[in-house]
């Protein structure tokens, strides 16, 4: 690569970050995003949510290990499950989070088409560090 | 139905537009068009596609499927796999990956949080 081609690449690698800090610094202060946060954080400190999805965890842990009865833990699994999403913190959070990837989905379709090809799908870091 | 602003809309184009630009992009897209302009390498991508998602949707109705039409799958599959034009373009394509999940990281420590996840269907 000549050194005019290693200056072009190295101007559009640095357009290309400087435009998406951008996009996101615009994200982070729209009324759908604010909203979401702020549901999360509700979530976050709610202490009777924060039992429950400890409780949650123990009974899938349990399951995944394969101790006890697991009808048991099915059952006590969908009893908890059902207390928690008829919370109204969690309801204000799962709703805030459909609007949040809505939003998220409308501004990726935008992306993508002006890129010639899907962001998001492609953007996905893979699991294994890849 | 959201709404986005225009400063919004420019903001997510602008960004479209300069990966458009990049490398990455352009040697995928042009690796993808010879693809797509090769009668055979058409054809047998039209043809893998449609076989996996027959079989797909045949095993999650719960049918068994035979060894013959998993041997005509793994056949094709091997095929594509070793045709010059697709090991081209899954080539483009892993380039193009590592770049938009630079990007996407970006967008995401901005945010703190996952954009590419949110973005995805649930």
């Amino acid at each position: 690569m000549d050194f005019e081609t290693t200056m072009e690449t190295s101007l559009i690698e640095a357009q290309v970050s400087q435009r998406a800090q951008t996009l996101g610094a615009l994200l982070r202060e729209t009324v759908e995003f604010r909203t979401f946060l702020q549901a999360s954080q509700g979530i976050e400190e709610n202490a009777l949510v924060q039992k429950l999805l400890e409780q949650i965890e123990s009974h899938r842990s349990a399951l995944q290990w394969g101790l006890g009865d697991t009808a048991e833990h099915r059952a006590a699994l969908r009893k908890l499950q059902a207390q928690l999403e008829a919370l109204p913190s969690v309801q204000a959070y799962r709703q805030a989070e459909r609007v949040v990837r809505d939003l998220f989905r409308a501004v990726d379709a935008l992306i993508s088409e002006a890129a010639g090809v899907d962001f998001a799908v492609n953007a996905r870091r893979s699991c294994c560090g890849g | 139905m959201i709404t986005l602003s225009d400063e919004l809309k420019q903001a997510a184009q602008a960004l479209g537009e300069s990966l458009r630009a990049t490398e990455a992009v352009q040697i995928y897209l042009a690796a993808q068009a010879r693809l797509r302009a090769d009668p055979e390498a058409y054809s047998l991508e039209d043809r893998f596609l449609r076989l996996y998602q027959s079989l797909l949707a045949r095993q999650r109705a719960g049918e068994e499927l035979t060894q013959a039409e998993m041997d005509e799958f793994y056949a094709l599959r091997s095929q594509m796999q070793r045709h010059p034009l697709f090991i081209e373009r899954d080539m483009a394509l892993t380039l193009l990956r590592s770049t938009f999940a630079v990007v996407g990281l970006d967008l995401s420590n901005e945010l703190g949080l996952d954009f590419s996840t949110l973005a995805q269907e649930a």
